[in-house]
C-alpha cells in the first residue's frame, strides 16, 4: 500500500509543478542567482560586511528559497486518501496510517529540499556559525513545512470549499491550525531575524527561554490538532462530496 | 423438455411454467422418475427470478404432478392419468363454450356448428 | 445460512439527501433491486452502506460482520461496482488491482487476469483512458477476483451497450446461482429487475416504501381499461392513478383481496409503470 503512496505523492507533486511552472522557474532562477553566496550578498549589503552577517543571510535566503519552493507545491498536494481506500477493507487505524505516512513523506521531501539549498546556496553550511541560529532555523522550517502540508483540500483536485461570499471555508479545528498558528509562526520568525540582529536589551538566558516557550507552543499545537485535521481529511464527504458552488449546493451523484 | 414463456402474456409467469411442464408431462415428454432442473439452475436458463421458478415447483407440487426429495431435488410423478384428462377435458368444454358464445352472436345455428366441427374434426385427422 | 446484508434504523443526512429509518436484509441467493425516481436516496444509500459516508445511526452488518466494529472484515467480503470510479485514475488497470488487491484477503490475480481477458479490458491501459463501459467491466472483475459474498452495484447498466448489458446480468445471475451469494442491484433500468430480480425495494424521499418480491409487486396493482366513461365512473378501491388518451383508457389500482377484477380489461403491471403511476398518482395506497 506504500508504494502506491509514494507513487501518488509524486504523481500529485508533478502535477502541481506542472501548474506553477511560472512560480517554481522564477525561484530556481533566484536562487541560482543566490547561491554565489558570497558576491551577490556583498554586493547587496556593503563591502565592509562582518563574515558572520553573510552567512546568516545566506542561511536565511537557503531557507526562504526553499520554503517558498515547498510552499508552492505543497500547498496544491494536500492530504488526502485515495478513494479506493473508502471500499477497500481499510478501516479508521488504516486511513490514519496511510495520512501519517502521507504526511511525513511530504515532510521529508520538503526537508530534502532546504537541505540542498542549504547546502548550495550557503558557502560553508557547517562553519561554526552559532548552534543556537541554525538550531532556530530549521526548527521554525520544520513547523513552518508541517503548518504548509497539513492541508485540507476538497474534490479531485483539492480546492478549497468557498461559501456564498466567496471565502474559504474552514472547520474550526483547521482555522486555529492553519490561521493563527501561521500569523504565531510569523511573529516567531520576525523576532528571530530581529533577534539575529541581537538586540543587547534581551539576556542569552532571557532569549533560550523565550524560545523554548515558543517551541513548546508550536509542539502543543502540532500534537493537539494534527489529528484533528487529519480526521477531517478522513471524511469522504467533507473531501470529495461538496462541491464549492457558490449558489447552490450541488452534489455530484 | 423446452419452455416457452411471454411476459406479454397474462398469466404470470410461474403459471405459464406450470403448464409448460404439465403440458411435458402429459405428452410423455417427461416420464415419471425423470428429475428437474434445480430452482435456481432453472431460473438462470430461463432469465428469471428464482422466487418463481420456486413458485411454479411449488404450485406442481401441490397439484400433485411432482415430488421433492430433500438434498436431491425434484422428480416427475407418475401422474393421475384420469384427473389431467378430466381437467384438460375442462379447459376444452371452457374453450367450446366460448365458441359456442361467438356462434350465438353470430346468428349459427347448432347443426351448422355441428357440421363445421365434423368437417374440421376428420380434416385434422 | 447467515443473512449477507443486514440494515436498521439507518439514517444519514447530507443536506439535500437523506435516508431515513431504513432497514433491508438480505439472504444469499438472491437479487435484489433498488429502485426510485432520482434524487430519492439510492446512491445516498448505497454510500452509505459501504461507509463512504458515515450514517447519523442505524446498524449496518455484512455476512454478520458489523460495519462499526469490524469494518475491514465486512468490507472484506463485498463486491462493489458503482457508477462513479473510485479507482485510481492516472495509473494501470493491472497497478490498481495490485494495489488494492492487496487489502482483501482472498484476492487471486490469475483470476483477474483472466476475467480481464474475458471482458477485454487492456491490462496496461491507464483507467483515465478507459471508456465508461469498460471502467464498469474493470470493476466487475476486480468485484469478482476476491471471493465476495455480496455484491453491491450502482446503476452498472446505465453506461453500457445492450449487449454488455445482457451480458452483465448473465454475470449477476451466474454469481447467485449457488445459492451463497447475492446482489444488491440499484437500477434505473428497470426491465432487467423484471426479468432476474428477486426482491425489489422502491425508495421514495430516503425512505423504502415498499420490499417485496419482484412477483408480488406486480400481483399488488393491476391496470384496468375501459372507454372514458368506465374509467371515470370506476367504482373499486384504491385508484391510484388515471389517465385518458384518445384510444385507451386506464385507471391504476392497487388490488383489494374482496374485488373482483374479472369483468374488466386488465393487466399485470411491469415495475417502470408501476414506479410512474405511483409518482404520478401519489404513494398514499403503496
Amino acid at each position: 500500500m506504500y508504494s502506491m503512496l509514494v507513487r501518488m505523492t509524486f504523481r500529485d507533486i508533478s502535477k502541481a509543478i506542472r501548474n506553477n511552472k511560472g512560480r517554481i522557474i522564477l525561484v530556481l532562477f533566484l536562487s541560482v542567482f543566490f547561491i554565489n553566496g558570497n558576491s551577490s550578498i556583498k554586493m547587496m549589503l556593503g563591502d565592509n560586511v562582518v563574515s558572520e552577517t553573510v552567512i546568516h543571510s545566506q542561511y536565511l535566503i537557503a531557507v526562504f528559497g526553499a520554503m517558498y519552493l515547498n510552499m508552492a507545491v505543497f500547498s496544491e498536494v494536500p492530504l488526502r486518501v485515495c478513494k479506493g481506500l473508502y471500499i477497500c477493507p481499510a478501516g479508521y487505524q488504516e486511513k490514519m496510517r496511510y495520512l501519517y505516512a502521507q504526511l511525513f513523506l511530504k515532510m521529508l521531501i520538503g526537508a530534502f529540499v532546504i537541505a540542498i539549498y542549504i547546502v548550495l546556496g550557503v558557502k560553508e553550511p557547517f562553519y561554526d556559525v552559532g548552534i543556537s541560529f541554525q538550531v532556530i532555523l530549521l526548527m521554525l522550517s520544520f513547523f513552518a513545512m508541517f503548518n504548509i502540508v497539513v492541508n485540507v483540500g476538497r474534490k479531485d483536485f483539492g480546492t478549497k470549499k468557498l461559501d456564498g461570499r466567496g471565502y474559504l471555508i474552514r472547520s474550526r479545528e483547521e482555522e486555529i491550525f492553519k490561521v493563527y498558528w501561521t500569523s504565531l509562526l510569523g511573529l516567531e520568525l520576525a523576532f528571530f531575524i530581529i533577534d539575529v540582529k541581537e538586540w543587547v536589551w534581551i539576556s542569552e538566558k532571557m532569549r533560550f527561554n523565550i524560545w523554548v516557550v515558543l517551541f513548546m507552543i508550536n509542539m502543543f499545537v502540532v500534537v493537539r490538532y494534527t489529528k484533528k485535521v487529519l480526521e477531517e481529511v478522513l471524511s469522504y464527504e467533507e473531501v470529495y462530496a461538496k462541491q464549492p458552488e457558490v449558489e447552490s449546493v450541488q452534489y455530484d451523484f | 423438455m423446452n419452455i416457452v414463456l411471454r411476459e406479454s402474456d397474462s398469466m404470470p409467469i410461474y403459471e405459464q411454467i406450470v403448464r409448460e411442464i404439465k403440458n411435458a408431462i402429459i405428452k410423455k415428454i417427461m416420464l415419471p422418475g425423470d428429475m428437474l432442473p434445480s430452482i435456481r439452475s432453472l431460473a438462470k436458463d430461463l432469465e428469471i427470478s428464482v422466487i418463481t421458478t420456486k413458485r411454479a415447483y411449488e404450485e406442481l407440487e401441490k397439484q400433485d404432478l411432482i415430488y421433492s426429495m430433500a438434498g436431491k431435488g425434484f422428480y416427475v410423478k407418475e401422474p393421475n392419468r384420469e384427473r389431467l384428462r378430466e381437467e384438460r377435458l375442462r379447459q376444452i368444454e371452457a374453450k367450446m363454450m366460448d365458441v359456442i358464445r361467438e356462434c350465438k352472436e353470430l346468428g349459427v345455428p347448432l347443426e351448422e356448428l355441428s357440421s363445421i366441427w365434423q368437417a374440421l374434426y376428420e380434416n385434422e385427422m | 445460512m447467515k443473512e449477507l446484508l443486514h440494515i436498521e434504523h439507518l439514517t444519514k443526512e447530507l443536506d439535500s439527501f437523506y435516508l431515513e429509518d431504513v432497514n433491508l436484509r438480505l439472504e444469499p441467493g438472491y437479487v435484489q433491486g433498488l429502485i426510485g425516481v432520482n434524487g430519492t436516496g439510492k446512491t445516498t444509500l448505497i454510500r452509505t452502506i459501504l461507509n463512504i459516508y458515515e450514517k447519523d445511526s442505524g446498524k449496518v452488518s455484512v455476512c454478520g460482520f458489523l460495519m462499526d466494529e469490524d469494518e475491514m472484515k465486512a468490507k472484506d467480503r463485498i463486491g462493489v461496482v458503482l457508477d462513479k470510479n473510485m479507482f485510481e485514475e492516472d495509473f494501470s488497470v493491472i497497478k490498481n488491482a495490485e494495489y488494492f488487491g492487496k487489502m482483501y484477503s482472498k484476492f487471486d490475480m490469475e483470476i483477474f487476469k483472466e476475467l480481464c481477458r474475458r471482458f477485454q479490458i487492456p491490462l496496461q491501459q491507464k483507467i483515465r483512458k478507459l471508456s465508461t463501459g469498460f471502467k464498469i467491466r474493470f470493476q466487475l472483475a476486480f468485484a469478482l477476483s476476491h471471493d465476495a459474498d455480496l455484491f453491491i452495484m450502482d446503476e452498472p447498466a446505465s453506461g453500457l451497450d445492450p449487449v454488455f448489458r445482457k451480458e452483465l446480468m448473465g454475470y449477476i445471475q451466474e454469481i447467485v446461482e449457488d445459492g451463497t451469494r447475492s446482489v444488491l442491484l440499484s437500477t434505473h433500468i428497470t426491465e432487467d429487475l423484471d426479468r432476474i430480480g428477486d426482491y425489489v425495494a422502491l425508495m421514495k424521499n430516503g425512505r423504502i416504501v415498499l420490499n417485496t418480491s419482484v412477483e408480488e409487486m406486480k400481483e399488488r396493482y393491476l391496470f384496468i381499461y375501459g372507454t372514458k366513461e368506465e374509467i371515470e365512473g370506476l367504482q373499486v378501491a384504491n385508484i391510484i392513478y388515471k389517465e385518458y388518451r384518445e384510444f385507451q383508457n386506464y385507471a391504476f389500482v392497487k388490488k383489494e383481496e374482496t374485488e373482483d377484477y374479472s369483468r374488466y380489461e386488465t393487466r399485470r403491471p411491469l415495475l417502470d409503470e408501476i414506479m410512474f403511476c405511483l409518482e404520478k398518482g401519489g404513494y398514499e395506497y403503496v
